[in-house]
């Protein structure tokens, strides 16, 4: 059939998807054969936003890449912070007050539960439901109200410092984010009447986009998206960092893979952050928030990996020192850039209408995967 | 059928939450009119701040230039005899590369440069984000 449609004038076509796509979770170009509407080839061509992040950091300060670090992934950057000053830290064998610990966790894990949201909100938008999106942003709004109150952006943190955290919590911040997963829990019901077990949703993610457990772990996925195909990996029981050892939770993973999973994945994490926070919270004793670190920060001469779960996957950021005042390399592995790797495979084959439910449930963002 | 009828009941399933909210506040505001409130912490553009006596506290230590990470502080700075101290004569700040890190207020030894709350800083020309001392010094 293929071959008589060829013979008569019918030929593969090229189709450009981005980078202006509004379903491209920002400047991602997706170059895609197709054969009518089924996918033959799919490339994506990224580079974008490129800023050139690891050659700047060189003829940075170790404390000034903490504030670079907030532009990887934008929308969870604490966990940014969190992966650019654990490096040093361990160069410079610095024990963090058990106050900042637990503040750092604390903020993490709010931060993975405003990530996950923004992915439950853009991805029912690509599926085709746009309520959940206010909803989502909604209570996003609450999270970057508390960072607000705390350092001072919505954004871009800026907040951990080589030994500690740059500022102690408000008053107002403890009641507040109490305050906030109580009213939190109850949404997350809403959300799966809304979306999750939307029977017109499940028909457009259960069985698209399946990865194999083997493929998984073949393309070095991570985070959610490798945890969905049920592989259990997961940084912060795997190689606790920071204070990560002493809370009690659970890995939520899928079964099958798909688009589905990756997102009952995602939902069920936030369930399991809520958890953290509080156990942080309870934890929580006044203290040192700074251990005592000299003004000018001289790594000694050394290299060092370090990762830390964000809420994309494992980000890792690879550092040498020479011993001066500036890193003399610093490697970022961005969790979005690897498991954008995977969409050549997974989309071969599919329909053109796939494409947009496939790409949203992995969950990119193209600060990090450009960088 | 039975798939009519249970898209259609999701469908309505839905609709009853977003008609809950309804009829609850809404939480946005109308921006112009109304404005949120911002956190005393907020890291908004720059100032100096003067002493007691009215004086200027910074004494051109330079050690903001030097932290920020985008090169964005310049200053020129003399010594007064008289006084015994060093000043500066020009204090610039270019907040069209500004990051609003915070870095430069967190290393101040004399505590004199700190953020505004001021969150609306728009202009039509790039050298209006250009501000000298006399719009620093406040
Ligand atoms: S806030 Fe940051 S970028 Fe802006 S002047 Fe201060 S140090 Fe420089
Ligand atoms: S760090 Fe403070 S005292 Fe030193 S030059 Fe800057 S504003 Fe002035």
């Amino acid at each position: 059939m293929i071959e008589q449609l060829k013979n008569s004038g019918f030929e593969e076509m090229t189709l450009n998807m981005g980078p202006q796509h509004p379903s491209t979770h920002g400047v991602l170009h997706l170059l895609l054969k197709m054969d009518g509407e089924v996918i033959t080839e799919a490339r994506p061509d990224i580079g974008y936003l490129h800023r050139g992040m690891e050659k700047i950091a060189e003829k940075r300060t170790w404390g000034a890449n903490i504030a670079l670090s907030d532009r990887w992934d934008y929308i969870a950057s604490m966990s940014n912070n969190f992966a650019a000053v654990l490096g040093p830290e361990k160069l410079m064998s610095i024990t963090v007050p058990k106050r900042a610990e637990y503040i750092r966790v604390i903020m993490a894990e709010l931060n993975r539960i405003a990530s996950h949201l923004i992915f439950f909100g853009t991805y029912g938008i690509d599926i085709g439901a746009f309520t959940p999106f206010f909803y989502a942003f909604r209570e996003r709004e609450k999270i970057l109200d508390l960072y607000e109150s705390v350092c001072g952006a919505r954004l871009t943190y800026n907040y951990f410092r080589i030994g500690g955290v740059s500022a102690d919590l408000p008053e107002e911040f403890i009641p507040g984010v109490k305050a906030f997963i109580n009213y939190f829990r109850p949404k997350l019901k809403e959300y799966d009447t809304l979306l999750s077990t939307n029977p017109i949703f499940m028909d457009r993610t259960v069985g698209v986009g399946a990865i194999t457990k083997e493929e998984a772990i073949d393309w070095a996925l991570s985070g959610p998206n490798i945890r969905a195909s049920g592989v259990n990996f997961d940084l912060r029981k795997d190689d606790p960092y920071s204070v990560y050892s002493e809370f009690d939770f659970n890995i939520p993973t899928g079964k099958n893979g798909d688009c589905w999973d990756r997102y009952m994945v995602r939902m069920n994490e936030m369930k399991e952050s809520a958890r953290i926070v509080e156990q942080a919270l309870e934890k929580l004793e006044p203290g040192d928030i700074m251990a005592k670190v000299a003004k000018v920060i001289r790594p000694p001469a050394g290299e060092i990996y370090t990762h830390v779960e964000a809420p994309k996957g494992e980000l890792g950021v690879y550092c040498i020192s020479d011993g001066s005042t500036m890193p003399y390399r610093y490697k970022v592995r961005g969790p979005s850039f690897v498991n954008l790797a995977i969409l050549q495979k997974m989309l071969k084959g599919l329909r053109i209408a796939d494409v947009v439910a496939v790409l949203g449930s992995i969950d990119i963002v193209l600060g990090e995967v450009d960088r | 059928m039975i798939k009519i009828f249970t898209y259609t009941w999701a469908i309505l399933k839905g609709m009853a939450i977003t008609f809950k909210y309804f009829f609850i506040r809404p939480v946005t505001v109308q921006y112009p009119k109304e404005k949120i409130k911002i956190s005393p912490r907020w890291r908004g553009t720059l100032k100096q701040l003067r002493n007691e006596q009215g004086e200027e506290t910074c004494d051109g230590c330079r050690i903001c230039e030097k932290i920020c990470p985008v090169n964005c502080i310049s200053m020129e700075v003399y010594k007064d005899e008289k006084k015994n101290r060093r000043f500066t004569s020009s204090y610039t700040v270019n907040f069209g590369r500004c990051m609003f890190c915070g870095l430069c207020v967190e290393a101040c030894p004399k505590k004199c440069l700190v953020h505004t709350p001021d969150f609306e800083f728009c202009t039509y020309e790039r050298e209006s984000l250009i501000l000298t001392k006399d719009k620093i010094l406040r």
